[in-house]
């Protein structure tokens, strides 16, 4: 099984960028790549060569479902599981995005102290 | 005439009696004997013939005078008899009581004659709220005072009332009152005429209200139980199949929508015939438009129960509800955001993942921390409640041991055990409930309940879990120890943003949908809520569902010993 190692998250919302950052970084020691756009991440992901895509789900010019269908359009990031975290909870919109095959939908807001644990679940969850 | 007659009969007797007389002197004057019989038969003659006359006369007389009274006697008791059969007679005494009253006002007002008698006029008054008496209410009444007033000043009154019957029920009459003097002007009594109009004014008021209904934008159908044959339908129903008044005749309801399910029907419309419901209700799309039915049975004017429904065109609600969610939706989310980060902060320095905070920096940062946790239930409080009103929420059911629910819900809630020192106590009849239910919302339920009871309960104080088999279902009770709830707050517990005063007069913090919102989560898995409290002694909340099974029922032991041997009472803080 492979480790979890390197993280690509997206979210428009600095501060919520910030506090990932220290949750997956000082308490989960996750290597973490942030953007703060579709298209930038886009652009900076192939160097970063993540192991798993962490996306907010609404954001201004391209949402987190169309960033996840951009990268499968990548081929040297097309396989790369997505975790989807948003405030929209409704469930058949969760729904919506598990069908279109993510990894978890996370409620956001979400606990810092065990996102990390809850990550590294869910990664090990799908390498069984 | 008659003078005339007697006259005549006078002198033909006197003639007669003094006749030999004047006869003898009559003839010593020279007037020959035929000339006197002759004079004297004429006499005689017309004596007798104006006795005949007078006689006939008399009888003529006789007779038109019989004629006479008979007529005017017949006129009266013709007139009385109109009176008794079709106005409703009362007399009273100046003083308003009644003296006399005929059968058809003990029939219209529904009184005895000995009932009624004695009693004053103001029995048949609409008695006014708080009044203290029938008297005194009618008293009150303007419209008897000014009829008071006008009998008393000798004038007739005349108009149109509202009188009550012995039951209460109203009744409208066309009066006449009128005053009876004597020669000195001193009120004898007061003679009241009557006619009921109550149905003229009613079927007034129906055929107004048949025109209102058949003006009504709703559509209105009227069909048979039985054969489902339409016997009605209002403009707004006519224009939409295009059919006429007169057209109707010969119609099923069923012709109405070519996908029309009699049995489906039957079983929609089941619940009106159990008396389980009043009023069956359902919304369908019909003709490219959001519409909902309300089906109820009604008696028709023979007294037959016909099918009444009416069928409203919601578009425009379903269109003002869809922005409404969305509405709320987006503010849900647009409050999550912030709220994400500022947990997220709090979090993060409660954890010591950024240093150790010292004390007095510490329980800011957990009250911070407790409040955000509450800005996010009330968020979510909201969003809940408006997708339950929306009709939008749907539960995932599956069978779940609900005994495990509770125990895990219980023991999320012990985390906050060091804050306000409450024991929580966890009994049970079974080993395991099954229950077919969503187990994110059945938690949802026992933590609202555990968060309640924490905020009514004393210091150290004890809160008390128990799950009890009742027949085919299962009871989830949660009992405090707090100050009660009074029972003119209890009927409002479960209505929306509504939070009620405890039996210590104080009001706890919360959004007030808490309950509300477990009301409608246990509706839609089939359960129910209630409680029970009483003002110092406490307050228990429950929920039944319908048990799947109960295992090991055979065996029924408790799961745990009291909470005073309990070696894992745990300790909750209120959380919301």
């Amino acid at each position: 099984m492979t480790e979890l190692k390197r993280i690509l998250h997206v979210d428009d919302d600095t501060d919520i960028r910030d506090i990932a950052m220290l949750s997956l970084q000082n308490v989960g020691s996750f290597e973490v790549l942030q953007c703060a756009s579709g298209q930038e991440a886009l652009d900076k992901a192939a160097d970063f060569d993540p192991q798993l895509f962490l996306f907010d789900v609404m954001m201004p010019g391209m949402s987190g479902d169309e960033l996840w269908a951009a990268f499968r359009k990548v081929p040297a990031l097309s396989e790369v599981p997505v975790i989807f975290m948003t405030a929209k909870v409704e469930r058949h919109y969760v729904a919506e995005l598990m069908d279109n095959g993510a990894l978890a939908v996370l409620e956001k807001p979400f606990d810092p102290i065990t996102l990390a644990e809850e990550i590294s679940r869910i990664w090990n969850d799908r390498a069984r | 005439m008659m003078v005339t007659g007697m006259a005549l009969f006078a002198a033909a007797g006197l003639a007669y009696l003094l006749y030999p007389g004047i006869a003898d002197v009559a003839l010593r004057s020279g007037v020959s004997e035929a000339n006197l019989a002759m004079f004297a038969s004429l006499i005689l003659c017309s004596a007798c013939t104006w006795i005949v006359a007078h006689n006939v006369y008399r009888r003529h007389m006789l007779v038109r005078t019989q004629a006479i009274s008979a007529r005017m006697a017949d006129e009266i008791g013709f007139r009385d008899m109109a009176i008794e059969r079709h106005c409703i007679v009362a007399v009273t005494d100046p003083d308003g009581r009644f003296i006399k009253v005929n059968d058809k006002f003990r029939a219209a007002f529904g009184y005895d004659g000995a009932d009624v008698i004695g009693k004053g006029a103001s029995i048949l008054y609409p008695q006014e709220a708080g009044a203290d008496g029938d008297q005194k209410a009618a008293e009150n009444a303007g419209q008897y005072d000014s009829i008071c007033r006008t009998v008393h000043d000798n004038q007739p009154w005349t108009g149109e009332q509202i009188l009550r019957r012995s039951d209460g029920a109203p009744i409208v009459v066309a009066s006449t009152i009128i005053p009876h003097m004597d020669d000195a002007g001193r009120h004898l009594c007061t003679i009241c005429l009557l006619t009921d109009i109550t149905e003229q004014k009613l079927s007034g008021v129906r055929r107004q209200l048949g025109n209102v209904l058949d003006d009504l934008q709703d559509e209105v159908f009227i069909f048979e139980v039985e054969s489902l044959a339409v016997t009605y339908m209002n403009k707004s129903a006519l224009a939409r199949f295009g059919w006429t008044a007169d057209g109707v005749q010969g119609k099923s309801i069923a012709d109405t929508d070519p996908g029309f399910d009699v049995a489906l029907f039957r079983r929609h419309t089941a619940p009106l015939f159990n008396g389980s419901r009043d009023f069956v209700e359902i919304q369908t799309r019909q003709g490219g438009t959001d519409v909902e039915i309300v089906t109820r049975l009604h008696r028709d004017a023979s007294g037959r129960r016909v099918f009444l429904s009416v069928l409203r065109d919601i578009t425009n609600r379903k269109r003002i509800e869809k922005v409404k969610m969305e509405t709320v939706a987006r503010v849900s989310h647009e409050l999550r955001t912030p709220l994400t980060s500022i947990k997220g902060a709090l979090g993060l320095l409660q954890s010591g993942a950024t240093g150790t905070l010292p004390d007095s920096m510490s329980r800011l940062v957990d009250i911070a921390n407790r409040n955000s946790d509450y800005l996010l239930m009330m968020v979510n409080d909201i969003l809940d409640l408006e997708r339950m009103n929306a009709g939008r929420m749907t539960l995932q059911k599956q069978p779940e041991n609900l005994l495990d629910i509770v125990e895990e819900t219980r023991k999320l809630n012990s985390t906050f055990k060091e804050d306000a020192g409450l024991t929580i106590r966890l009994n049970a009849d079974a080993a395991r409930y099954t229950v077919s239910c969503e187990r994110g919302r059945i938690s949802q339920i026992v933590m609202n309940l555990l968060s309640n009871a924490a905020k009514f309960s004393p210091e150290n104080g004890v809160i008390e879990i128990a799950l009890t088999t009742h027949g085919d279902a299962v009871r989830v009770s949660v009992r405090d120890h707090g100050p009660g709830i009074p029972i003119k707050e209890q009927a409002k517990l479960f209505t929306d943003f509504t939070q009620v005063a405890s039996g210590d007069g104080k009001r706890r913090t919360g959004t007030g949908l808490g309950l509300a919102i477990c009301k409608k989560l246990v509706a839609m898995h089939g359960g129910q809520i209630g409680l029970d409290s009483a003002e110092g002694q406490g307050t228990t909340v429950y929920f039944d569902l319908p048990l799947l099974q109960c295992a090991e029922r055979e065996d029924i032991v408790p799961l745990r010993e009291p909470a005073d041997a309990a070696p894992d009472a745990d300790k909750v803080t209120c959380v919301g």
